[in-house]
């Protein structure tokens, strides 16, 4: 009897023990919060198409260049009627000479997977756990284009902010034909600026009238994003993304592109996508790249965003949408 | 009887010679008239410039206007006069237009003075009509004084 | 069975936790809790460096320097990539079997780096080599690998461009294709007019035909080494094929009166092209195996113009039938034709682009001459340059550059040869020995 209850408080405390270093404290903070979180119950299903997705981090596009710096010989058919002399081009039957650049396999896919497990985000904030009431004033963004209703919680989709103030003046490009006149970047205008003839004159973007505050993670009262925190992540992010110029069909190119950062507001590992408009579309990969250069180039941004709310920022999520700005 | 030069033949050879000569530079002299005010009768020089070889269109017409008309009517006039005259009618556009319009803008303008010869009686097997569309203008600068006057049509002498 | 019950509640325990885990691995991999929306960004041309190629002996020599050089000009020339300088390079060479260092790199803020190699292989060709690499995010993009002749280098450093420019903005490339043009010499009152081909980037000149005749309008087969162009020969303009190759020319069709405006269709087995007839022009369409002639068009007007859909199932037109020059829209096999033009003033030139999805055109409006493009049904109508005079807009084989001429004016004054992006920037002179005018942009070469 006596060994059968040691055994059994042994169990006990082993399992406990097991349970409690296994899995940290900061995961159960998290299931606590789910109901105040502004987002969409996921369901298993989409986290594993999520997980899988940070694996890969690369679009699957039709053609996938390997990693492998392994060169492949390209057959560009050599045009049959030419024969005097010029032109033929011929391509070598796949040699894959050379060295490949001996890190490069590995290093080329961002490693995403890691930076999820040591998150350190609730440390700084232990204390602050008081109820946060409503995450109120978040519930009304105003999307100039897109209509949403105002729906309290759950919301069917994130916030949309519009770009409220005008970014710096864009780098235009250099050789310009002499009749535009225009010397600011006005996203409304550029279907008039592309078309020579006079601009229609454009309206500003709907300014956002109400603070954006997206609640907080483990329901401080006082942790809440400030628009000039969220304004100053957008413009910085305006100067750093060169969306593919190539566009057509900018309603396929809408990336979301999730980066950790550490409490210094730098980089934890690579961004990986998380959301690709259509993956199909042979522009995705460019516009995926693009993305991802455009968040790396931008890091860090400890100079802009607030210590006390790493809590909220610690992981963000772009979403780049070049529809407005190419005229869809 | 030897041939004598008697002083009366040497008389009439003399008035002969002088009668001659005067008849020669009275010739000379119609020669030179004629060279100021027309050119010989029946040479492209004359159909060229007393007739006058060309008609003028407005922007993008191949109407013919009234003057045109009665310039075209003196060539008709020309023409049945000396018939051995085969001819090209070229037809032209000012530059003002885009390429392909404009050859086929220069061959309708030809085509309107090839029907009023025809209508007046000249028979086609004299006449060929081309276009040059804007590719060959005769004034250079860039206003109306020099596109109307590429906007033309030009009756060509072949042989001349 | 003294442990039942604990192995039980082991695992009874074991599954509840692990329960808990995963809503909780759920809830936290679901959604970061912010979410920013980037819906502006700045148009800019790509950063990019591309260093000397390195040679056959291992270090730079001309042939490699020289390929480098090509690359570099053709991605500066599409107005989509900037390149570094590389006086500011701090490795001035990278062989294409290293990987670079990218802190060598990051400091000239280029997103992208091109290393490469040319070297010459046993039997007497050349081979070039090239890869690509992601500065920002440190990664291996693509590489690949080409074999030429030695005299067409030029054409492996412009297969490399486009392959770059391919993998970069994930548009198909368009560096590895020719102009054919009309080069003009002489007066204005009596130019002379030589038919020319040259490389996109203005290499490679050469003349096709000596300028006896006038020579108009030539066009590219898009599968033979072989241009459809207008003549004035022996009396009167018509339609003449040339092998590029050979030079051979061979008159199409024997027609009375005057043809001109030639345009081949998709599968390059028919010409499309306008006949005179009187003081009007009709389109017909030629195969040129039967030399069977089929007319398109049947109305008292000048129909001219045509060109093909990619598809090869419409061919748009320019027509005056309505009174003025507007751009038509009929089936290949002709038939009922819709107007498409719309706008004030006069359209001609109609080009249906390499991609199907718009038509470029000529517009005359307020004294002044355009460059445009629109749908194929008429709507979105951009003007992309307008001035003095433009003219005769070609597409580049992806469907993304447009070429046309644009003359100066003046006595002494005569076109040139431009291109401009198809969103209206870029726009630049394209240099050729002499006045040029008609250009047609051939396919991709390879």
């Amino acid at each position: 009897m006596r060994a059968g209850l040691t055994v059994s408080i042994v169990a006990h405390a082993a399992i406990l023990g097991i349970g409690f270093i296994a899995f940290p404290e900061a995961r159960t903070l998290q299931a606590a919060n789910i109901e105040a979180l502004p987002v969409d119950l996921v369901t298993a299903a989409d986290v594993t198409d999520l997980l899988q997705g940070d694996k890969k981090s690369e679009v699957p596009p039709k053609e996938t260049p390997q990693p492998k710096p392994v060169v492949q010989a390209e057959t560009p058919a050599p045009a049959p009627a030419e024969k005097p002399a010029p032109k033929p081009i011929e391509a070598a039957p796949a040699p894959s000479p050379p060295p490949a650049p001996p890190p490069a396999p590995e290093p080329p896919k961002p490693e995403p997977p890691k930076p999820e497990p040591p998150k350190p985000a609730p440390e700084p904030k232990p204390a602050e756990v008081a109820a946060l009431p409503d995450p109120t004033p978040a519930e009304e963004p105003q999307p100039a284009a897109v209509p949403e209703p105002a729906i309290p919680r759950p919301r069917p989709t994130p916030p949309k902010q519009v770009a409220a103030p005008k970014p710096a003046p864009a780098h235009r490009p250099t050789e310009i034909a002499p009749e535009k006149p225009k010397p600011e970047f006005n996203p409304d205008d550029i279907a008039a600026l592309l078309n020579k003839q006079e601009p229609a004159g454009g309206g500003d973007p709907v300014p956002a009238t109400e603070p954006q505050t997206l609640g907080s993670i483990d329901g401080h009262a006082g942790a809440a994003m400030t628009q000039s925190e969220i304004d100053a992540l957008k413009s910085r992010l305006y100067r750093c993304w060169n969306p593919p110029v190539a566009v057509r069909e900018a309603a396929a190119l809408v990336i979301e592109v999730r980066i950790t950062l550490l409490p210094d507001g730098s980089l934890s590992g690579q961004p990986t996508i998380v959301g690709v408009g259509q993956a199909s579309d042979p522009l995705a990969q460019v516009a995926a790249e693009a993305a991802i250069r455009a968040v790396v180039q931008c890091a860090p941004f400890g100079d802009i965003l607030k210590p006390e709310n790493y809590v909220l920022w610690n992981q963000i999520d772009f979403v780049f949408d070049p529809r407005e700005m190419l005229g869809g | 009887m030897p041939f004598s030069l008697s002083l009366g033949r040497i008389l009439a050879a003399a008035m002969i010679a002088a009668a001659l000569a005067a008849g020669g530079c009275a010739n000379q002299q119609k020669d030179l008239q004629a060279g100021l005010g027309a050119a010989t009768p029946g040479s492209p020089q004359e159909f060229q410039v007393s007739v006058g070889d060309r008609v003028f269109f407005e922007t993008d017409s191949s109407s013919l206007t009234g003057q045109a008309q009665a310039t075209l009517g003196k060539q008709v006039q020309w023409l049945m006069q000396y018939s051995q005259y085969s001819f090209t009618v070229e037809g032209h556009a000012d530059e003002r237009g885009t390429r392909e319009y404009n050859l086929a803008l220069g061959a309708r303008r030809a085509s309107a003075v090839r029907d009023f010869f025809i209508a007046k009686g000249i028979p086609s097997a004299r006449m060929r009509t081309v276009s040059y569309g804007k590719e060959r203008p005769v004034a250079v600068c860039d206003d109306i004084s020099c596109w109307s006057q590429n906007r033309r049509a030009v009756t060509v002498l072949d042989g001349g | 069975m003294k442990f039942a019950k604990p192995v039980s509640l082991l695992i009874r325990v074991g599954l509840l936790s692990a329960a808990v885990i995963l809503m909780v691995g759920i809830a936290g991999k679901a959604m970061a809790q912010l979410r920013v929306d980037i819906t502006q960004g700045t148009i800019q041309p790509m950063p990019i460096a591309i260093p000397a190629f390195v040679g056959a002996a291992g270090s730079v020599d001309e042939l490699s320097q020289n390929v480098a050089q090509v690359i570099t000009a053709d991605l500066k020339r599409s107005g989509l990539f900037a390149p570094a300088d590389p006086a500011a390079f701090i490795d001035p060479v990278v062989p294409p079997s290293a990987t670079p260092n990218f802190n060598n790199w990051k400091p000239l803020n280029v997103q992208a780096l091109v290393s490469g190699a040319v070297s010459t292989t046993g039997d007497g060709r050349i081979m070039a080599e090239y890869r690509l690499w992601d500065v920002v995010s440190g990664q291996y993009l693509v590489g690949k690998q080409f074999f030429a002749s030695p005299d067409n280098w030029r054409r492996l450093a412009h297969i490399i461009a486009d392959s770059i420019y391919e993998r970069l903005t994930g548009e198909k490339g368009y560096f590895d294709s020719r102009i054919a043009f009309v080069d003009e010499t002489g007066s204005k009152q009596e130019r002379v007019k030589r038919l020319a081909i040259m490389d996109q980037d203005g290499a490679n000149v050469r003349m096709l035909t000596n300028g006896e005749d006038l020579v108009l309008t030539p066009r590219f087969s898009p599968s033979r080494q072989e241009l459809a162009y207008a003549t004035l020969a022996n009396g009167d303009w018509h339609v003449y094929l040339l092998n590029i190759e050979t030079g051979q020319q061979e008159r199409i069709g024997n027609f009375p009166n005057m043809a001109f405006s030639p345009r081949f269709s998709p599968d390059g087995q028919q010409v499309i092209l306008s006949l005179q007839q009187g003081g009007n022009a009709n389109i017909y369409k030629m195969d040129l195996r039967t030399k069977q002639m089929t007319r398109l068009t049947d109305s008292p007007s000048i129909d001219t113009a045509p060109s093909f859909a990619p598809d090869g199932t419409q061919i748009v037109f320019e027509s005056d039938r309505g009174g003025e020059q507007q751009i038509y829209v009929m089936s290949a096999g002709g038939g009922a034709a819709q107007r498409i033009s719309f706008g004030t003033g006069r359209y001609g030139t109609p080009v249906w682009s390499p991609r199907g999805d718009y038509i470029a055109f000529t517009k005359q409006e307020g004294g002044q001459f355009k460059i445009g493009v629109m749908k194929p049904d008429g709507s979105g109508e951009r003007i992309l340059t307008g001035g003095f005079h433009n003219e005769g807009p070609t597409w580049s084989p992806n469907g993304r550059v447009l070429m046309f001429f644009r003359d100066t004016g003046g006595a002494s004054g005569g076109p040139q040869l431009w291109s401009v992006d198809i969103t209206g920037y870029n726009e630049q002179i394209v240099p050729t020995p002499s006045f040029a005018s008609d250009p047609a942009w051939s396919p991709l070469l390879g």
